[in-house]
């Protein structure tokens, strides 16, 4: 059956592969609907098509409006989640010809439904990329680490320029940084989601960069379960663990990982603490993060 | 010699703490003025565009509020014109921090005064304090009272 054209994007389930959407004077020819991957499952995103420029024979991603809005739960803390399309569109104009973030172009279709064509990016994502990493943690450390930690204070950076103008990412998460083959460089991705106002408005972004940091220092996630199951791995850790050394935001998450891996410095691992359960100091902007974060990355150089 | 002082107020139960702390406090009633202050944080742009956060509704609830409190603060003995009450409405700030040091920027006062819920280390970490923030704002320019409850 031949794809049908479409114009108007608001029933975007209807839109399937082979079918063709005009946005702007381009037509798109549809491949499929993208995935959320995460925790080994898939998931189709609906809203998001990955498409054909017909004019150019490019691939992009095109994302259509959808708004949704729902309650998460972070340590215990009910807070409201948006889903954004208008305040990605705002970000795309923000950052356009940055090369820390995805780039892209906003248009309405004729029922003045945002679209956004992006660009698509080859090369896989920092969980990814950290995953194919085969050398035990010490090598890593020594090794790896200090060059991912350069390129993740830059992204921190390009975070940073976010929040300089009221943006918050809102969904920072280590599968949401793709490392551009061609260029090594760190991008952003994905930025419709935000959240209600509060007295700390970066809070969850910073969150999500203190995973970041904890999951490239510690060269993955260590649960309280890994640490109980994976005596091989993590031999007495479990007899000296203390609620302590968890995530503020996620008591299962191991954050103190200087008791793990002893050659991790103090300098480093401290910045980690302001993410525990232990910490009566957080950090409030993501500038006080890069530069406890430069700071360590001055010390080791030297 | 006259004191002046800022009473940041939030909600209801904050309010009403506080006031108890304050009417409390060996103070000499001739020689202060209060203002009881409420301002309002700007929703984020997505909280705007789902039709989420809208002050209207909460003003004339606030204005009763802050009314009440100084009625109830005349009949403890302070003087009614040494009392003022500021509900900013004309202005929406990116956080009540801000909004408190800019008004305080823009009077005369001696001491801040804020009520402070219980929180956990979580809450704290996602929604922030408003009192954490102020303390380490004036630190070591401007006192500031900050009356915990639970």
């Amino acid at each position: 059956m031949a794809g049908r054209q479409f114009t108007d994007t608001t029933d975007f389930y209807s839109i399937d592969q082979g079918d063709e959407i005009q946005v702007g004077d381009r037509w798109y020819k549809v491949l499929g609907h993208e995935k959320e991957r995460r925790f080994g499952m898939e998931d189709p995103k609906f809203w998001v098509k990955r498409a054909l420029d017909k004019t150019t024979g490019e691939k992009k991603f095109i994302k259509l409006s959808y708004f949704e809005s729902f309650h998460v739960n972070f340590g215990g803390v009910k807070i409201q989640c948006f889903r954004n399309p208008e305040k990605e569109s705002q970000i795309l104009e923000l950052i356009r010809g940055n090369p820390r973030f995805m780039q892209g172009t906003s248009f309405k279709d004729p029922q003045g439904n945002n679209i956004r064509i992006i660009d698509a990016i080859r090369g896989p994502n920092f969980y990814k990329y950290m995953d194919s990493l085969d050398m035990d943690h010490e090598v890593y450390f020594h090794e790896a680490f200090p060059d991912i930690l350069v390129h993740l204070i830059g992204a921190f950076e390009a975070i940073q320029l976010l929040h300089e103008n009221g943006f918050r990412h809102g969904d920072i998460r280590n599968d949401h940084i793709l490392i551009e083959r061609s260029t090594g460089s760190y991008v952003w991705i994905d930025f419709d989601y935000d959240f209600q106002a509060t007295e700390n408005p970066f809070s969850l972004d910073l969150f999500g960069i203190g995973n970041i940091l904890s999951f490239a220092i510690g060269k993955g996630i260590h649960h309280l379960h890994m640490i109980e199951a994976e005596r091989q791995i993590y031999g007495d850790l479990i007899d000296r663990v203390e609620p302590g050394d968890f995530s503020v935001l996620d008591k299962w998450r191991f954050i103190n990982l200087r008791k793990l891996y002893p050659y991790i410095p103090d300098m480093l691992n401290d910045i980690l603490m302001h993410f525990s359960q232990l910490s009566e100091l957080y950090y409030d902007h993501i500038a006080e993060i890069i530069e406890d974060l430069n700071a360590y990355l001055s010390r080791v150089q030297k | 010699m006259n004191h002046s002082i800022l009473v940041a107020l939030k909600d209801s139960k904050s309010s009403r703490v506080v006031l108890d702390y304050l009417t409390r406090l060996p103070l000499c009633a001739d020689d202060i003025t209060i203002t009881m202050l409420h301002v309002f944080q700007k929703p984020s742009t997505s909280e705007e565009f789902m039709g989420e956060g809208h002050i209207e509704k909460e003003v004339s609830r606030l204005q009763g509020d802050l009314e009440d409190a100084k009625e109830r603060l005349i009949r403890s003995g302070f003087r009614g014109d040494a009392i003022q009450i500021r509900l900013v409405t004309k202005e929406l700030y990116p956080t009540v921090t801000e909004g408190i040091l800019d008004q305080f920027n823009q009077g005369n006062y001696d001491l801040v005064v804020i009520g402070r819920r219980k929180k956990s280390k979580s809450e704290e970490f996602v929604m922030g304090d408003v009192s954490v923030k102020l303390v380490r704002s004036f630190e070591g320019t401007t006192g500031v009272l900050v009356v915990k409850f639970d």
